[in-house]
């Protein structure tokens, strides 16, 4: 008999869960608990390791998403099914699953500076012009890149930035032909 | 008259000595015929026995001699057939190494030309990108010197007006 996959279970999950507002707790609680085990290497370990009994997963889960009674209950019934490792090598698919099914798109922002508030307003209305208004915003500096801005929209990737074109110039040889 | 005595006695003399001499021989030849005959018989006999043993040997020795002498030049041309083949092979194996050596000097020199080639464009390569890099660090530093907030704002508005005008045409 085929034993019910990490997937079947997201199914019943969302499926139960029709509500937008219950969408988006599910998707918080489980963006809290990947933010948490991605952070946390003891987590990690406990979490993995078969070694520690299931009532101390899912204590650490219930501390890690307390405010979402579905996303606990999905956590600790994959942990029940011994599938967490399943759900944790998937778990960027199911949160784009999750924003898919919430119309959310997620962008990842890298400037050279974070601290100027005008500039940030402005990328951030330029991105919702172009993607909507239910955007998963967030920011991070990197001076390295020179100028402009690197953009990771779900799966896309934008390079705008100098270090970008500068990089772009290294394809190029000294006559000014392209290196094959 | 006395001369006539004189021949006389000594006729008489001689006669008588010739008939002792006569009758010594008669003797003589009556007892030692037989044995001086088979003397000499023996003797022959003997000879001719010698004689023909050493004919045989004589053959003997002449049919070994025959048979050597054949050995001999047998051992003779093989020898030769042997010298002229050792030649023949030793001047084939020296041509066909001279000629192996030839080729492989050949291949070599080849592949020392590809090689030298490959190695010059490699090192041409080699500077030509480190010429580069450093061209790129000098302008990636001047860049970071240059760039102020009013340009990378510029450069932030048009990149997403291009990634807006992509989003457009691919929706």
């Amino acid at each position: 008999m085929p034993s019910a996959t990490v997937n079947d279970f997201f199914i019943a999950l969302t499926a139960d869960s029709s509500s937008k507002d219950n969408l988006e707790r599910i998707y918080t609680g489980l963006s809290k608990f990947v933010e948490v085990f991605n952070g946390d290497k003891s987590i990690r370990l406990c979490l993995v390791n078969n070694i520690y009994p299931s009532s101390v997963k899912n204590d650490l889960i219930a501390q890690i998403v307390s405010d979402c009674k579905a996303t606990r209950t999905f956590l600790e019934v994959i942990i029940e099914f011994n599938l967490l490792t399943s759900f944790i090598e998937s778990r960027e698919f199911f949160l784009k699953k999750l924003r898919k099914l919430l119309g959310k798109v997620k962008i990842e922002v890298v400037t050279i500076d974070v601290n100027h508030e005008e500039k940030l307003e402005l990328i951030k209305s330029s991105l919702e012009n172009i993607w909507g208004t239910n955007l998963e915003l967030s920011f991070k500096e990197d001076p390295g890149i020179l100028g402009g801005l690197v953009l990771q929209v779900e799966d896309k990737y934008f390079d705008g930035s100098l270090l970008g074109k500068v990089n772009e110039l290294k394809k190029i040889n000294l006559k000014g032909d392209f290196n094959v | 008259m006395s001369e006539e005595i004189n021949i006389a006695s000594q006729l008489k003399f001689a006669s008588q000595h010739l008939f002792n001499l006569i009758f010594f021989i008669g003797v003589l030849y009556y007892f030692l015929k037989d044995t001086i005959v088979k003397f000499f018989s023996n003797r022959s006999l003997k000879i001719s026995r010698e004689i023909q043993e050493a004919n045989t040997i004589i053959e003997t020795s002449q049919a070994s001699y025959n048979i050597t002498s054949q050995k001999v030049n047998l051992i003779d041309s093989e020898l030769t057939e042997l010298r002229n083949s050792i030649d023949s092979v030793t001047s084939r194996k020296t041509g066909e190494i001279i000629e192996n050596a030839n080729s492989v000097a050949k291949k070599i020199k080849i592949d020392t030309q590809d090689i030298i080639k490959l190695e010059s464009l490699k090192l041409q390569y080699q500077v030509e990108n480190n010429i580069l890099s450093k061209a790129l660090e000098v302008a990636q530093d001047e860049i970071s010197k240059e760039i102020t907030e009013e340009r990378d704002s510029d450069l932030i508005s048009s990149f997403l007006s291009e990634v807006k005008q992509n989003a457009i045409s691919n929706s």
